[in-house]
């Protein structure tokens, strides 16, 4: 059974699609890193699967229930830490934890789930509203732990935490996860996602652009590259058209060209160095996994897809041209 | 259990807050002024006679002062964004509003009794021992009119969804009733009559006047005294002119024919309970269904 399953599902705002017929799964005990920039629709999903906000189209079910209709069955095996959230300012740390303990009807030990997400005992008793982003963070993910959930689900973890705070985050998530605990945890920085992650979602504009695993993604983005070329000049052949080539720019003397096809690269430098133009330099650089995820979640992801499916055989043929490299 | 876990959870984060202090406050301020200025005028009224004045002020400052505390209740949770960690906890949304309703009226209940503790002490120090059933039932009633306004209160709360609607719907409810009610009933009755109400009027325009949970206060409040009480002058439009005296203005002389059940005061309860049931209801019926994305 899968942990969290949507299919096609859709949150509309008057004109404006905020998650476009989404289907997506999850499986039982694995960490699924939801990835996205800020506004491509990921908090929005979050809010339909803890139905805190009910869908335009389509379902959600989690841990086998409807997310709609059966809540409390699936608020009563999870735990929650919400992206944007306050505290209850004038009631302390502890307070918050003995009511998530009450409320789940769990027998945790408040002293220990402080302890666990490393909040300063004493701090625990201060009112919340003396709490840092960073401190109100931990006691949430705290309140999360409660029960010890079958799901967490995580909405941006990490803002707000510092980058110690963000590694024992992450010690946390592992921990869970080798629990057994599925995890679902949204951000919109990668570092954050591939460093505890199994798969990765990527979401753009409320489509799902990319379902994988890190390894998965590392091999998508090994094939591609980017090409600096030093030119004197304007090339006269038109190197966009080239297929497997994502991305042209130029800025003055330089030529930026972005290729997700290995092939394409010779082919982009033999055009840049026909009539009218000169390569004098030439830099190869291998996509990042960070170049990947801004490829799919900006507008060259369209061009790329649109024109990836074509240009594989084409492209194969034209690489029998030598380039001639000045160096 | 989930309800009264949420309003454990509330009445201790609003029995924190300064605001609720202030209110408690002015509300013991206001009886001590009243009790004193009562006791300085020339032919004191009895310590009971004195109790029953305080109908007034209840009458100002009680709907206020629960309107303060309840309508944030939901829509500031909405707001901040805490709503999503308790929502996210497992409660019902109709657990929430429950908690949230008994939460609140917890912290009224709790202000009234400190008001009336205080008001007992300066009687009994002032004019010696009132009446101690009046003064218990007083003390019901009063209680029963602020959880009542924060049923109100709390029922807003959950209908919006941001701050300055609720505000203003509060706000707006606290004036029409206190303030313009009668006028309104009375414009009623001369959309109906054409004439504006005079001495002898249909019973309904009274039942009309008194569906005010405030004017339906003052009626229950008579009921614990056992007397009619004075509550706030409302200046209804009515050409009294043809009374001859005082005993011309008593309800029962005024009503055409018999003075039917409804405008009994034990019957002002019945339109308290309503008040205290209906808001909170359709505010239920809103928030079930509500984005609280």
């Amino acid at each position: 059974m899968a942990a969290i399953e949507t299919t096609d599902l859709t949150k509309r705002y008057g004109d404006l699609v905020a998650v476009d017929g989404l289907s997506l799964s999850v499986e039982e005990g694995e960490v699924f890193g939801f990835l996205g920039p800020n506004g491509a629709g990921k908090s929005t999903t979050i809010d339909m699967l803890l139905n805190y906000t009910p869908p335009s189209g389509g379902e959600a079910r989690v841990l086998g229930h409807d997310a709609q209709s059966e809540t409390m069955a699936v608020h009563r095996r999870i735990g929650v830490l919400p992206d944007d959230f306050e505290l209850y300012g004038r009631l302390s740390g502890r307070r918050h934890v003995e009511f998530a303990i009450d409320s789940k009807d769990a027998d945790d030990d408040p002293a220990a789930i402080i302890d666990r997400v490393g909040l300063d005992p004493e701090d625990a008793e201060r009112p919340a509203s003396e709490y840092s982003k960073g401190m109100a963070k931990r006691l949430a993910l705290g309140m999360a732990l409660v029960g010890d959930p079958d799901l967490l689900i995580l909405d941006e973890p990490s803002g707000g935490l510092d980058p110690h705070g963000i590694q024992e985050m992450q010690d946390i998530v592992r921990t869970e996860a080798e629990s057994g605990t599925t995890v679902f945890f949204s951000s919109h920085i990668l570092g954050q996602v591939e460093a505890v992650c199994d798969r990765v979602g990527i979401l753009s504009d409320g489509q799902l652009a990319a379902v994988d695993t890190i390894e998965g993604l590392r091999e998508t983005a090994g094939t591609g590259a980017k090409v600096t070329m030093e030119v004197d000049g304007t090339p006269d052949a038109d190197i966009a058209e080239i297929d497997g080539v994502a991305d042209v720019t130029t800025d003055g003397g330089t030529l930026v060209v972005s290729c997700h096809d290995p092939t394409a690269k010779a082919e982009a430098i033999a055009r840049a160095n026909g009539d009218g133009a000169t390569v004098r330099d030439v830099h190869i650089e291998e996509t990042s996994l960070e170049d990947l995820f801004t490829m799919y979640t900006t507008g060259a992801d369209a061009d790329r897809t649109g024109e990836s499916g074509t240009g594989r055989s084409d492209a194969d043929g034209q690489t029998t041209e030598q380039p001639e490299v000045v160096a | 259990m989930s309800a009264t876990l949420v309003a454990r959870k509330d009445f201790a984060d609003a029995a924190r807050s300064r605001l609720l202090w202030g209110i408690s406050a002015l509300f013991v301020l206001f009886i001590g002024v009243i009790v004193y200025a009562a006791e300085t005028v020339g032919d004191p009224p009895s310590a009971t006679a004195t109790l029953s004045i305080l109908v007034v002020p209840v009458q100002l400052i009680v709907p206020i002062a629960a309107l303060v505390v309840g309508y944030m209740a939901i829509v500031g949770e909405r707001r901040s964004g805490s709503i999503k960690m308790l929502y996210g906890l497992p409660h019902r949304r109709g657990d929430i509003l429950l908690g949230k309703l008994l939460g609140r009226s917890g912290v009224m209940a709790a202000s009234v009794a400190v008001g009336f503790v205080a008001a007992a002490a300066l009687l009994l120090v002032l004019r010696g021992p009132v009446d101690f059933g009046s003064f218990l039932g007083f003390a019901a009633v009063t209680a029963l009119f602020a959880m009542t306004f924060v049923a109100i209160a709390v029922g807003i709360s959950a209908s919006v969804s941001t701050r300055g609607r609720a505000m203003g719907l509060a706000l707006g409810f606290y004036m029409v009733f206190n303030f313009f009610w009668d006028a309104i009933a009375s414009g009623v009755y001369y959309l109906i009559n054409g004439s504006i109400p005079g001495l002898e009027v249909e019973a309904w325009y009274f039942l009309l006047k008194r569906l005010s949970p405030i004017q339906a206060y003052k009626h229950v409040a008579s009921l614990a005294f056992d007397r009619d009480v004075n509550g706030i002058a409302l200046f209804p439009a009515e050409d009294l002119s043809a009374a001859t005296g005082p005993e011309d203005l008593e309800l029962a002389n005024r009503v055409i024919g018999e003075l039917p059940f409804y405008l009994e005061d034990w019957f002002a309860l019945v339109i308290l309970a309503l008040w205290a049931l209906v808001p909170v209801t359709i505010g239920y019926l809103r928030f079930r269904n509500a984005d609280l994305g």
